[in-house]
């Protein structure tokens, strides 16, 4: 089993709520004959509940993740009062873990609250977990509204990426 | 947008013009179309909610694998 399998399937069976956002939430909309986009991290939606980002932390810190924002370890200990500091100031925390796996947790993603994708998610199965993503329509309109040159890139890629599937459904 | 940085490989902008060539003609040419393949994709069979997703996983772990694996030779 893949190693980020492994985390997030942990994560979900924890109780953890959390959406897979990103390019990592794009490529688990690939059908069979679908181009997949590589990508060394994995970004995750969650909602601005400290308890929950706690519980988030409880798992992967077991597991040999070390959390930093902004570039700098998070104080230890890791609890309630820090994890309502971070989400007061929504930040973006980085679990760094072992074999340079990396999630980035985000309580913020432009253009959308997290109920709204969560009410409208999908789950998919994976090495018998269920993993849940955000809609792929979601994802796409917020890279559109992040406007980085690495957006763009994916975008073109992605659109000749359907272009072609579209035309090998229609043949 | 990070091409409107100066940079030393693209000194008289000649690439940042060309990045904002391509994204103004996909935001306001091609992005309805880009959006209806989306939400197709989104609705496909393979893609209902439940469905196994497992082959995903181990082809981007076998990629990532691949990389973390290569030498430098010279």
């Amino acid at each position: 089993m893949d190693r980020f399998t492994e985390i997030l399937g942990r994560l979900s069976s924890a109780g953890v709520r959390f959406l897979v956002i990103g390019v990592g939430g794009v490529n688990y909309y690939a059908t069979r004959k679908h181009v997949l986009f590589n990508t060394e991290d994995c970004d995750l939606f969650l909602p601005p509940d400290p308890e929950n980002l706690l519980a988030s932390w409880s798992v992967l810190e077991p597991l040999g993740f070390e959390m930093t924002s902004h570039g700098e370890p998070l104080e230890i200990p890791l609890d309630l009062w820090l994890a309502e500091r971070v989400v007061e100031r929504q930040a973006v925390v980085r679990a760094l873990g072992p074999e340079d796996l990396r999630l980035d947790l985000t309580m913020t993603m432009k253009g959308f609250r997290f109920e709204e994708l969560w009410d409208a998610r999908r789950t998919f199965a994976i090495e018998g977990y269920e993993i849940p993503v955000a809609p792929l329509s979601r994802i796409v309109e917020s890279k559109r509204a992040a406007a980085r040159d690495k957006d763009l890139l994916f975008f073109v890629t992605h659109e000749e990426t359907l272009k072609e599937l579209l035309g090998e459904d229609d043949a | 947008m990070d091409s409107n940085k100066p940079s030393i490989l693209d000194p008289d902008g000649t690439l940042a013009a060309k990045v904002a060539a391509i994204r103004a003609d996909f935001f306001t040419n091609r992005w309805e179309k880009y959006m209806e393949m989306v939400r197709w994709l989104e609705a496909h069979p393979e893609n209902r909610d439940g469905a196994d997703k497992t082959w995903v996983a181990r082809a981007t772990e076998a990629y990532r694998t691949h990389f973390r694996r290569a030498l430098r030779v010279r």
